[in-house]
């Protein structure tokens, strides 16, 4: 659970990110004009930032340069090689090029959350409580034992609760790349998941689609 | 083969052949006319010499009739007279008198004839007349000092003739490679131009017509770097619209597809999915408007003309002035139009078109303002139709003003994102009225308001 800060000038574009971030759990501002940014980041503590490069006021690469400690991912449609570099050498911890997949965003959001420590250390679901960093998970105080593939997907749901992912995305996220199996794996790692650690309740089977963590 | 090789080989075999011919001619005529110069002295000595041993032998028939042997005598007396060239046979009858003799062939007829021997040979044959006309008199001339001439003439002609020759065809040769050479230099600037190089133009100075071609290749030159330059700065054009086009359909969407996922994916109350779904619709609306002005942009640039005909403009607006009533009553924008123009010539869709994209331009410059106001003005001045829509709205700054027509082109991109629009109702506006025959200009101060004037040609 991060605090964000999003600088975009497209509304909807602003809206759909807000959304999605503060689905899977983070809390959002929002800025739509460049030279507003560092008023508001003196203003309140961000744990990361989402910019745009095409904004009014002073452009995303000019917003960057007064950031110096807070880590910034560009989201923007200039995409070329040129663009991606100057923004990677400006210091921004990573580069993404609409259109994008917001399932991409979440995941690259949580991977520089973890890299600056910000994520969250333990999560609670119902009587489950679940070590991140350690990677130990205790139900009503007893330690269960989990296999590694089986925390990964537990970290995969957890990252993107409340957003129904399909066995594919599942497999892409919390398996490794050159797995050739069946998604059937998926079905079984969620029986487990479910029956070890009582989460009925709380990993949904959303049909159509796959599976989802609801938690609010 | 090259031009000037032909042209160099050609002209040199018609010099060398006729110079020859006509040398071969004036020296053959000459040598016969000297011919027959010798002869004709030949034959006037052969005469006297005749009518001096007829003289002779009658002389001597007064006392005795003529015999071999005095004819004999007679002959080498009479040869005694010439010089070594020249000889004196006799005959009687088809026998030679005295030791030498002479082609038998010869001494069968009586005439005059050339023989070639060692030398060139005059020999003339008669009788003798006045009953004499067995004995038969030969002069043998040998031409000896004719043939000496006659044959330094020749190696003169040889020589002189292989000489000449040679020395025309260099000078020749290099007159013709001169005269020439503004070719070549064609040649290099026509490459050049193939080459890619649309600077290339030839220098031939003079007045012929390889200096007539020269300006005439630069003259097309030109035309062709004029055209190949407006084409390219065309096709970077369309490129850069289609670039520009690419990027802002890709906004609305990526906004449609992610909110329609979101949806998929969420559990959301009834009152977030309608926030949802309304920024689909809105998104959706904002890729037709660009879609179909776009549509529209192409077909009309497509045409060279468009279809024209008298239609009444004043009903157009009435039409507009119903259609654009709720709006302006929702947004609180007074609407004027004052039309004092009954017909005019044009494309009536295309007018609606162009009027419509003013009043929404003019809608949204009015957004945050009070006492919003529209006024559209259609009038004749000074034999053109005017046509003015002016807002009092935000207002454009100067520095804008001469890129608002340009496709894509956002003042302030933030509101006009924010408020929709295709970025392409100016852009589209102009070419409507350009495609009339007219032009669109503007005039804005900022919080004040915006004024945009369509002239067109009646």
């Amino acid at each position: 659970m991060a605090n964000i800060l999003i600088v975009e000038d497209d509304l909807a574009i602003r809206e759909l990110i807000k959304r999605n971030l503060q689905m899977v759990g983070h809390t959002c501002r929002m800025v739509t004009e460049g030279d507003k940014v560092i008023d508001v980041v003196e203003q309140e503590h961000f744990d990361i930032v989402i910019l745009d490069v095409m904004l009014p006021g002073a452009s995303g690469f000019e917003v960057i340069q007064g950031l110096k400690d807070i880590p910034v991912i560009f989201v923007t449609a200039k995409g070329s090689l040129e663009d991606k570099l100057k923004g990677l050498s400006l210091g921004a911890e990573d580069y993404i090029v609409k259109p994008f997949e917001i399932l991409e965003l979440i995941a690259r959001v949580n991977v520089v959350l973890k890299r600056y420590g910000s994520s969250d250390a333990m999560v609670t679901i119902g009587d489950v409580k679940i070590d991140m960093k350690q990677h130990i998970a205790s139900r009503a105080g007893v330690v269960i034992n989990l296999t590694p593939q089986e925390f990964r997907l537990l970290e995969v749901l957890i990252h993107n609760k409340n957003l129904a992912l399909s066995r594919e995305q599942l497999l892409n996220l919390a398996w490794d790349y050159d797995y050739e199996g069946e998604s059937k794996t998926v079905d079984v790692h969620i029986r487990k998941l479910r029956q070890k650690l009582g989460l009925e309740e709380y990993i949904k089977t959303v049909s159509k689609i796959g599976y989802r963590l609801e938690l609010r | 083969m090259k031009l000037w090789k032909k042209v160099y080989l050609l002209t040199l075999i018609i010099v060398t052949l006729c110079v020859n011919i006509g040398f071969l001619g004036i020296l053959y005529v000459t040598y016969n006319q000297m011919l027959e110069g010798e002869k004709d002295s030949c034959q006037a000595e052969y005469i006297i010499m005749r009518q001096s041993l007829s003289r002779d032998i009658a002389m001597l028939e007064q006392s005795t009739p003529l015999n071999i042997e005095f004819f004999a005598k007679f002959l080498e007396v009479y040869s005694s007279y010439y010089d070594e060239d020249t000889g004196l046979y006799g005959y009687v009858g088809n026998m030679p008198v005295g030791e030498e003799k002479v082609a038998y062939k010869i001494t069968e007829e009586n005439g005059i004839f050339i023989e070639e021997e060692e030398q060139t040979v005059i020999y003339i044959v008669q009788s003798l007349d006045d009953g004499h006309s067995d004995y038969r008199v030969v002069m043998r001339k040998s031409l000896g000092d004719f043939d000496k001439i006659w044959d330094n003439l020749f190696w003169l002609y040889m020589i002189g003739g292989v000489v000449l020759s040679l020395g025309v065809s260099v000078v020749l040769a290099v007159a013709v490679r001169v005269v020439m050479k503004p070719m070549d230099r064609l040649e290099v600037a026509a490459k050049q131009m193939e080459a890619g190089d649309w600077s290339a133009r030839v220098d031939i100075k003079g007045k012929d017509e390889l200096a007539r071609l020269g300006k005439q290749f630069n003259a097309m030159a030109d035309s062709v770097e004029e055209n190949i330059m407006k084409l390219e700065k065309q096709s970077e054009q369309k490129q850069e619209l289609i670039n520009n086009l690419a990027h802002e359909m890709n906004t609305p969407i990526t906004s449609i597809q992610g909110f329609a996922e979101y949806m998929q994916i969420s559990r959301l109350s009834e009152e977030e999915q309608a926030e949802c779904l309304s920024f689909i619709v809105r998104e959706s609306r904002r890729l037709k408007e660009i879609s179909t002005t776009l549509l529209s942009m192409v077909n009309i640039e497509n045409k060279e003309e468009i279809m024209q005909e008298e239609f009444s403009i004043r009903d157009l607006c009435k039409r507009l002035e119903e259609l654009y009533r709720k709006v302006m009553d929702e947004e609180e924008i007074k609407l004027f139009i004052e039309c004092s123009v009954e017909r005019m010539k044009g494309n009536h869709i295309l007018m609606e078109s162009f009027l419509r994209n003013m009043i929404t331009n003019g809608v949204r410059a009015l957004d945050s303002r009070v006492n919003k106001e529209i006024k559209i003005n259609i009038y004749e001045d000074d034999n053109k139709i005017k046509l003015q829509v002016e807002d009092n709205g935000c207002g454009i700054e100067e520095k804008h003003l001469e890129n608002i027509f340009e496709p894509f082109y956002r003042v302030d991109k933030a509101r006009s994102r924010e408020y929709g629009g295709s970025g392409l109702g100016l852009p589209f506006c102009k070419k409507i009225v350009e495609m009339h025959g007219g032009n669109l200009q503007v005039e804005s101060k900022v919080n004040e308001g915006t004024k945009f004037i369509a002239t067109f040609t009646v």
